[in-house]
Order: C-alpha cells, then sequence, then structure tokens
C-alpha cells in the first residue's frame, strides 16, 4: 500500500486539491481534508479494491471528507467572511493581466454559488464528468445534478457576460 | 457545451503545493491521529455499545408491553397536581414535626385523681 498510496496521490492529489479548494474556498481546510482522504486510504487499504474509476471513488471520498468538516467545525461560516482571499489560487497564474482579471472573477464568481452548485460545476467543468456520474460522487439524483449545474452556469453567465465580453 | 463554458473548462486549475505531498503522505503512513477528534460523548459509547442496545431494547420491549390505556392516560390538571403536592407536604410536616401527643381527657384525670386519693386513704 505504501507504494500505491504514493501512485494515488500523484496521480489524483491535484484534481481533489481543485475539488476540495472549490468547496472549502481554504488553503488550510483543503489540505486538511485531502489529508483525511488519504489517511483514510492508508488506514483501509482494501478501500479502492474492486473500485472501477478511482477518480470518481476518491471525489466522493473528499466530498465526503469536506462535508464532514463543514458539519463538525462549522468552517462553512466562517469562511463566507473570508473566501475571497483564497480563491483565486483555485486557478493557475494568468499570463496576462486581463486574462488574471478574468480567471480571478470567474474564481469568485463560483466562490459565492451555493456549496452544492460550485460542487456540480467544479466535477462538469474541470473534470469533465457526466451527469450520471456526478450524482454518484455527490449523491445525488442525475436530474437534481443537471438542474444544480443549469442555475449555477445562468449566474455565472450573469455575473461574468459583461467582463468577458469586455475582455473579447 | 456552449461558449461560457467552453472558456470555463480553459482555465488550468492549479496543482497542490509540491510540499504537500511529503506532508500528507507521511501523515497518511504514520497513521497520524484525525486533525479532528470525535465528538466527546463516542469513546465514552462505544466500549459500550452492546449495553446501550440492550437497555434500548429493554426499553423498547417495556413500552411495547405497557398497555396502550396506561400510557394514553391523560396527564393530572394543575389542580390535582397542587394538591398531591400540598397532602405531600402536609405528611411530611406531620414527620418532621408531629403534633404533640394527646393528654388523658379532664374526665379520666378526675377518676385517677379520685382512685388515689381512695388508695392513700
Amino acid at each position: 500500500m505504501p507504494d500505491d498510496l504514493a501512485r494515488i496521490y500523484d496521480e489524483h492529489a491535484d484534481a481533489l486539491f481543485a475539488f476540495l479548494m472549490h468547496l472549502t474556498r481554504d488553503v488550510a481546510e483543503t489540505h486538511d481534508a485531502l489529508q483525511e482522504v488519504f489517511l483514510k486510504l492508508a488506514r483501509r487499504p482494501d478501500l479502492l479494491a474492486g473500485v472501477g474509476d478511482e477518480r470518481t471513488f476518491l471525489l466522493r471520498v473528499a466530498h465526503n471528507a469536506a462535508r464532514d468538516r463543514f458539519r463538525r467545525q462549522a468552517v462553512r461560516r466562517e469562511n463566507e467572511a473570508r473566501f475571497a482571499d483564497e480563491t483565486s489560487r483555485v486557478f493557475l497564474p494568468a499570463e496576462t493581466p486581463d486574462e488574471q482579471i478574468f480567471r480571478e472573477a470567474v474564481a469568485g464568481a463560483v466562490a459565492v454559488l451555493p456549496e452544492e452548485q460550485r460542487a456540480v460545476v467544479h466535477l462538469k467543468l474541470w473534470e469533465g464528468l457526466t451527469f450520471d456520474e456526478i450524482g454518484v460522487v455527490l449523491g445525488i439524483g442525475l436530474n437534481t445534478a443537471a438542474s444544480r449545474y443549469r442555475y449555477a452556469l445562468d449566474k455565472l453567465r450573469t455575473r461574468l457576460r459583461p467582463l468577458h465580453q469586455e475582455l473579447q | 457545451m456552449n461558449d461560457l463554458e467552453r472558456v470555463l473548462a480553459r482555465i488550468p486549475l492549479a496543482a497542490a503545493p509540491a510540499e504537500w505531498r511529503g506532508e500528507i503522505l507521511r501523515g497518511a503512513r504514520n497513521g497520524a491521529p484525525e486533525t479532528v477528534s470525535a465528538s466527546w460523548w463516542q469513546p465514552w459509547i462505544r466500549p459500550r455499545r452492546l449495553a446501550f442496545a440492550a437497555a434500548w431494547t429493554a426499553i423498547a420491549i417495556l413500552r411495547l408491553s405497557t398497555p396502550e390505556e396506561e400510557r394514553s392516560a391523560s396527564p393530572a390538571t394543575l389542580g390535582q397536581l397542587r394538591g398531591r403536592v400540598a397532602t405531600q407536604l402536609t405528611l411530611l410536616a406531620e414527620l418532621f414535626d408531629p403534633p404533640a401527643p394527646p393528654g388523658p381527657s379532664p374526665a379520666m384525670h378526675e377518676a385517677r385523681v379520685a382512685r388515689r386519693e381512695t388508695h392513700i386513704a
């Protein structure tokens, strides 16, 4: 398992990091949630046995870890006040100032979405999952995932359209 | 996928900080204590899970075996409760401060005095 743990980290940690950053909007919380995911894998080496798609399964574990942390520590409320500082770290820094402004605007627009919509948007846009797979990760139905995505995208469009058009 | 979705999906995501790899893998391998402790009651309940299960089962059995009319009896009214409390208080007062034992009646006293005088005479 130790070697396997390193392989799993190398293959999936970046994706889990980005997903958790979108969920928690906090680097320290992301770190702790990611640590919990790997602790769970180390303690239960059979956890991935028989799993079809490791990435989907790990995203689900990460989502559960983040949600448990929300419940246990009520960090969500704390984050509401300070998420703006760290949300932009979810994207790579851009090479041009205009693109950087746009990326920060996107990060900010995603950050103000409700948590359940942030999760769906991330999994759809940046993980490229189908609504069926998103449903599996988040433990919701396909239709729920699709409608959450539609609502979220409408909000993003409203927020980002002026800036997007200006930068074109 | 529409235009906005394509634009958003093209934004590259940041990678996890490089220094995290060592920390997280080391923490996982060492089975480091979880960063968030369990609820205070969990360590207390866990070793007694069977006892709690037995207690709950007993409660459920008792409840099911209690006749419905006893369970659904209407609670005492405030007046009834006050009456019961007053009775209890009276009983308590008698217990801790009993009334003086009744003395002999005047007629008995007179008869006793008369008997004593007769005996002395």
